[in-house]
């Protein structure tokens, strides 16, 4: 259980870094540890029987998804 | 960055290895054939010669083990096995299956069926099962404190419109059947240290009541509870005080009787068996502690007096005092009309080396019925000769009428730590299905003293419910994340078939199933109306090694529940018991770890297995489809459902009698490591768990009494 609130804490500071942090090659690496993370997570929420956390990583998949699709400039520049 | 990513990937990698573990064996969740599992012994070409009449000296040498089923019999006689058969008492007109729903004793009823007539829930709207109320004890401890760990296996019992509990810490409770409203408390204020356990155990209380009750008058109706020093108390059902005319004020002290090796108290774990005008207490010990240790008496007592009937032992008295033991520590059985009751009789001490009783001790490790009024032995039957593998018989045989072509037979079913499910007529001992005398391994001449059995018993039909014929397949996720442990581990145990003797060589031999047995003290159920028998089993490797004395003394370190290092005091040899893991503590043996199963018993064929549960570990839920080790048993209906709990994943289910199809289950508490109680009141249909958790199966311990029923409409 810890393994999995550490992982979800890590995906919070994932999704932080997504968005506040440029678009460079950062971006990408967060990017692609932000998606083996919930992949990660997902996988041991199914084997801990853990159901909500399942249906959570559900909406960071989208949330990854929608970060792609998301303006190019950095929020901060845009700012 | 590179660390983050890793620690980042390395959790997703390990739960993708256990998802790819996880595939295969799921589309193999069906498969409930095992064809393996028709053999034991030596299969017919390499069977050894007998060493001689008797028990005899060591093997030479191993002979490589043989995948090739045992179909060459030695011989089919009872010769070997049944004792000489005494007089049957005069037939009393009291049918083996009542007529109304009982559970009022630790199988249910007294012919351990596990069985309940009642219809309410059905397999059709058991998925709609709520649970209507539970209620927790309080006594539990998970050995953090000052406290030994508690085991609580206890079955409740309905009776008296009530539900009465023991408890781990040698109380009784008794609580509102519909409600879980306490009633009445009583506190035996019994010590609560493990003297011959490692953990406090209860298994739950037993009940008697008048057949011609005095009006007014107190303990017409008695609860009986036992406790670790071997004290039995006695309190009337109504108010849960002390019957003073019962022994000493309410009190028996049972170890008065423990006159021979007495290095320890004669724990009443398990509830006295009540039948007639007769409490009939066996007892449980301090496994492979000493060489010499108390014979294995049964006591029958007088239900209100507590005075002493008769009892039996299973080892002859110029034997006892330099061995012991062969002790009845789990339920018995009882045909009322017959008039005889069926003990279940363990091994002798010490469990894994036999030269200080070289003779033949043919009740030992054995079912055997006696006379209900007198305890004098009718027939006898033992399922293990010279048992040096701690093969207990640990669960009571469960009764039932059967017929088998065409002919109606009053049969007796043991099921046994080995995986066979033995089936003889209980008048007489004789089998139903020929269980023939195969030849079996003798030892390797690394043990000093000891001989060993040629031949032992095996059934035909049922089939034998675990292969043992040759070394269980290797888990190869377990082989490759050991880096190959699993297949060393292999490759140094020795094994030449079932009954490998223990040895000093190399890692020891190889021991399937473990200790704790494949089918263990929950027993088996049977539907009387379809003529199905249900059984759950575990499918658990260990190894054991025997050590001379000094050696021992070097490497000797603890000792856990039922794995670790045991000194056999008094023997020339220690030992140690260790389960087949690899450094991460995975199973080196392929799933299913544990699987139910049932039985036509017209036939003997079985209808449907499957795993059962799902193994746990560190949080994590491993697929269904392998299965979990079992501890407790099954409960059926007429309903046409079985309830079991049993499984590491302390979830409480019911299967499908008809196909073993998985119907509801739920998550309680711990695991409900007691078989499950099922009974009527005021009109509605009660499914009763408790969930007091083993540490056998895990570290998790419970006080939950669960209590399941339909929505009322």
């Amino acid at each position: 259980m810890l393994l999995v609130i550490g992982s979800s804490l890590a995906l919070v500071l994932d999704a932080f870094i997504l968005w506040f942090g440029g678009r460079g090659w950062l971006f990408g690496v967060f990017w692609v540890l932000g998606l083996l993370g919930a992949l990660g997570t997902i996988v041991a929420a199914w084997f801990l029987h853990a159901w909500w956390l399942a249906a959570a990583i559900v909406f960071v998949f989208a949330g990854l998804i929608v970060t792609l699709a998301g303006p190019s400039q950095p929020r901060r520049a845009a700012a | 960055m590179t660390t983050r990513a890793l620690l980042r990937i390395a959790p997703a990698a390990a739960l993708g290895l256990a998802l790819m573990v996880a595939l295969p064996a799921a589309i193999a969740q069906n498969d409930t054939s095992n064809p393996g599992a028709t053999s034991g012994g030596i299969s017919g070409q390499e069977q050894h010669e007998p060493s001689g009449p008797g028990y005899g000296p060591p093997r030479g040498n191993v002979v490589a083990p043989s995948s090739a089923p045992a179909t060459s019999p030695s011989s089919t006689t009872d010769a070997a096995a049944l004792q000489p058969s005494g007089a049957l008492p005069a037939p009393k007109p009291i049918p083996l299956v009542p007529s109304h729903p009982v559970w009022n004793t630790f199988h249910g009823q007294l012919n351990a069926q596990k069985y309940s007539p009642l219809t309410q829930i059905t397999a059709d709207n058991v998925k709609s099962l709520l649970k209507v109320w539970e209620y927790h004890t309080g006594d539990m401890s998970d050995g953090s404190g000052e406290r030994p760990t508690s085991v609580w296996s206890a079955t409740p019992i309905f009776a008296n419109d009530t539900l009465y509990i023991g408890t781990p810490f040698y109380r009784v409770i008794a609580l509102d059947p519909g409600t879980g409203q306490v009633k009445w408390t009583f506190d035996s204020k019994s010590t609560l240290k493990a003297l011959t356990q490692p953990a406090l155990k209860n298994r739950g209380v037993a009940y008697w009541q008048s057949p011609n009750p005095v009006a007014g008058q107190p303990c017409q109706k008695i609860v009986y509870l036992g406790t670790m020093d071997a004290q039995l108390f006695a309190m009337d059902a109504d108010t849960g005080k002390l019957c003073q005319g019962f022994a000493n004020n309410g009190v028996l002290n049972v170890d008065q009787w423990n006159d021979v090796n007495n290095k320890y108290p004669l724990s009443l774990l398990q509830p006295p068996t009540v039948a007639g005008n007769h409490v009939i207490m066996g007892w449980a010990g301090k496994d492979w502690a000493y060489a010499e240790a108390p014979p294995g008496t049964v006591f029958s007592v007088d239900p209100q007096t507590g005075k002493r009937q008769w009892s039996f032992a299973a080892l002859p008295p110029d034997i006892a005092p330099r061995t012991g033991t062969a002790n009845v520590w789990t339920g018995m059985s009882v045909d009322e009309g017959l008039g005889l009751i069926y003990l279940p009789v363990s091994s002798p001490s010490p469990n894994y080396w036999g030269g200080n009783r070289t003779e033949k001790i043919p009740l030992a490790t054995s079912t055997t019925a006696l006379n209900l009024d007198t305890g004098e032995v009718v027939w006898s039957r033992q399922w293990v000769h010279h048992d040096i593998w701690d093969y207990d018989i640990n669960s009571a045989p469960t009764l039932m009428d059967i017929t088998v072509s065409g002919q109606q037979i009053p049969a007796l079913m043991q099921a046994t730590k080995m995986g066979f499910l033995f089936v003889v007529d209980r008048r007489t001992g004789k089998y139903v299905w020929p269980i023939e005398e195969r030849k079996v391994p003798g030892g390797d001449g690394s043990i000093q003293g000891e001989v060993y059995a040629p031949t032992q018993p095996f059934p035909t039909r049922p089939a034998p419910l675990l292969d043992q014929s040759k070394k269980p397949p290797i888990w190869w996720v377990a082989d490759a994340l050991g880096l190959g442990q699993c297949s060393r581990l292999w490759k140094s145990l020795d094994y030449a078939g079932m009954y490998s003797p223990p040895t000093h060589k190399d890692n020891g031999v190889l021991a399937y199933p473990d200790s704790a047995g494949g089918v263990q003290w929950g027993g088996v159920a049977f539907d009387p109306r379809g003529k199905t028998a249900i059984v759950n089993f575990s499918h658990v490797v260990q190894s054991i090694k025997l050590y001379p004395r000094k050696e021992y003394e070097q490497l000797a370190g603890g000792s856990g529940n039922e794995q670790g290092f045991y000194p056999q005091e008094g023997a020339p040899y220690g030992m140690s018991l260790d389960n087949a893991l690899n450094w991460l503590g995975m199973p080196c043996w392929a799933p299913p770890f544990g699987e139910i199963a049932a039985i036509d018993m017209s036939t003997g064929d079985i209808k449907w297995r499957r795993p059962i549960g799902a193994s746990q570990k560190w949080g994590f839920y491993m697929p269904e489809s392998m299965g979990s080790v079992t501890i407790g048993g099954p409960a059926v209906t007429a309903g046409g459902v079985i309830f079991i709990g049993a499984s590491m994943d302390a979830k409480v289910r019911a299967y499908a009698l008809a196909d073993g199809k998985e119907l509801w289950s739920d998550i309680v508490q711990a695991p409900a490591v007691a078989n499950p109680a099922i009974y009527e009141y005021k009109g509605r249909e009660y499914v009763a768990f408790i969930a007091g958790g083993n540490t056998v199966l895990k570290d998790q311990v419970g006080d939950q009494v669960a209590v399941y029923a339909l929505p009322k409409s």
